[in-house]
């Protein structure tokens, strides 16, 4: 079948619209229906979320007061936020403040847990989110991704208030 | 272990491969895209000797090879059998790969990160893949200075990568969660929590014939055990649902869709690189619903089809003269 709108495409999301009982029969292609706003599935390129990520007003404000350079590969902020790439290790120290936002933004979270022998250590820390965080496979498990959503909402809460 | 693309799929044809992936970098050298050339040698040098002097017995078997000492042709069919990123195959210079005999360990230095460690493996199969990786791992950065930060985790130099560096993916084949459209909403929830639905060839690409991968997005705060332990059960999910839709579509017309593809395999004598994988996408579908049940491996034919794989085993050629090459080696594993 193809797609409604551009009749090129084969159509892959199908919607049906109940109006005041008069049922309507779309057949969209997955651009079309993005295009629509109905599906937001697209391959996930990194450097443009993060581009976006970086492209807000706090940034540009951050962006103007900053002439702050690295000590040791001379890179500035605002190089940082260009590309989304930093410039090496000591980037972040240098920049942990400005940068913090954003990787909370895309992790969630902004502390490592480490594998191996620290594991301990951390886990007796973190023993209210590592239940949460339990739950959260359960729930992942069981397909309940709503659910999943929300002990996960519940588990960047808990984190930032640490 | 052989090519991982000569081994059988599992779980009859829905799981092509497991790829487990450690990004590290090294104290004291700006990150590769602010290194210059004097410094990018002095990386090379480094991890080299590293590889040299290791006693490890998996370290000792790996290769380390500049990657400008290899042909052009030949770096992009590595890109084609998944070893290495398509930026790492254009840009050689300064550049290495340490890689084992059967590829299924490989470490790009000088990629995005300093060092990038890579297992990848035929079928379903985390544990035993990252197990491996962590032992690569563990070899390499216990003789390196790493550049780690207790509250960070390891420093990449994208900061999507921060955190564990861990990326484990699943390349999966999905053409019925694909056709009935329900591929988009699932790629919706699993994205929602911190794993994401790409195309085959990784960042930004489309899926080519339902081949998809699925992988962790997040590697900050979360364990590496989590992330795995999540992603497996999001991949049997998806096992169970691209099952499901069997029954909601026309079985005659299921088994003429893959027979007519096995046909035209075995038949065609000029045939094209997309047209090849959509008709092998099609006899991985009827492998996987029980249709075929000949002895194919359709993956193999899908790497060594591609452009650069029939140069590096044939010689240069004319895309012409590529596309009745390909169609006679089809022919020939077919028969």
């Amino acid at each position: 079948m193809l797609c409604d709108k551009c009749k090129k495409n084969v159509a892959t999301t199908h919607i049906k619209t109940v109006i005041n009982g008069q049922v309507t029969n779309t057949h969209l292609c997955g651009e079309c229906a993005m295009y629509e706003g109905i599906s937001s599935y697209k391959p996930t390129n990194i450097a443009d979320m993060l581009l976006s990520v970086f492209d807000d007003e706090k940034f540009i404000d951050t962006q103007k007061k900053n002439i702050k350079k690295c000590s040791l590969c001379g890179t500035t902020f605002q190089e940082i936020a260009n590309n989304g790439k930093v410039g090496c290790g000591e980037c972040y120290k240098t920049f942990f403040e400005e940068l913090l936002p954003y990787i909370k933004r895309i992790h969630g979270s902004t502390k490592h847990i480490a594998t191996d022998n620290l594991n301990a250590h951390f886990e007796n820390k973190n023993d209210d989110i590592n239940k949460l965080k339990e739950k959260l496979k359960i729930l992942i498990k069981e397909e309940r991704f709503e659910e999943a959503a929300e002990i996960r909402d519940k588990i960047k809460e808990s984190e930032r208030k640490e | 272990m052989g090519y991982w693309f000569n081994d059988a799929c599992d779980n009859n044809g829905i799981i092509i491969s497991t790829r487990v992936r450690f990004a590290r970098n090294i104290k004291e050298f700006p990150f590769p895209s602010r290194m210059d050339d004097d410094k990018k040698l002095e990386l090379n040098k480094k991890i080299k000797s590293v590889i040299d002097n290791s006693d490890n017995k998996l370290l000792k078997e790996l290769k380390f090879i500049y990657m400008s000492d290899i042909p052009e042709i030949e770096r992009y069919s590595m890109v084609e059998r998944h070893i290495i990123s398509k930026d790492f195959a254009s840009n050689p210079k300064n550049r290495s790969i340490i890689i084992s005999n059967d590829e299924s360990i490989s470490v790009m230095i000088g990629e995005e990160d300093h060092i990038r460690i890579q297992v990848l493996k035929s079928g379903f199969d985390i544990d035993d893949t990252y197990k491996i990786a962590k032992e690569v791992d563990n070899a390499i950065i216990s003789c390196l200075p790493i550049a780690y930060d207790e509250r960070l985790g390891f420093l990449t130099e994208c900061p999507t990568n921060l955190g564990t560096g861990l990326r484990v993916s699943v390349m999966m084949h999905l053409p019925l969660l694909e056709a009935t459209g329900r591929i988009s909403y699932l790629a919706d929830s699993i994205n929602k929590i911190g794993f994401t639905v790409r195309g085959m060839y990784g960042e930004g690409s489309k899926a080519v014939s339902s081949l998809y991968q699925i992988s962790n997005q997040i590697t900050l705060g979360i364990t590496e055990q989590n992330a795995m332990d999540n992603l497996k059960s999001i991949v049997k999910q998806l096992i169970e649902k691209e099952k499901a839709c069997l029954e909601l579509i026309d079985m005659i017309k299921l088994e003429d869709k893959c027979m007519r593809s096995l046909a035209i395999l075995k038949g065609a004598r000029i045939i094209s690189s997309e047209e090849m994988m959509e008709h092998l996408s099609n006899v991985l579908l009827g492998i996987s619903s029980s249709i075929i049940k000949d002895n194919i491996l359709p993956m193999k034919l899908f790497v060594e089809g591609q452009p650069s794989m029939l140069m590096s085993k044939y010689g240069d050629l004319t895309p012409n003269e590529r596309d009745i090459k390909r169609a006679e080696m089809i022919r020939e594993y077919l028969s």
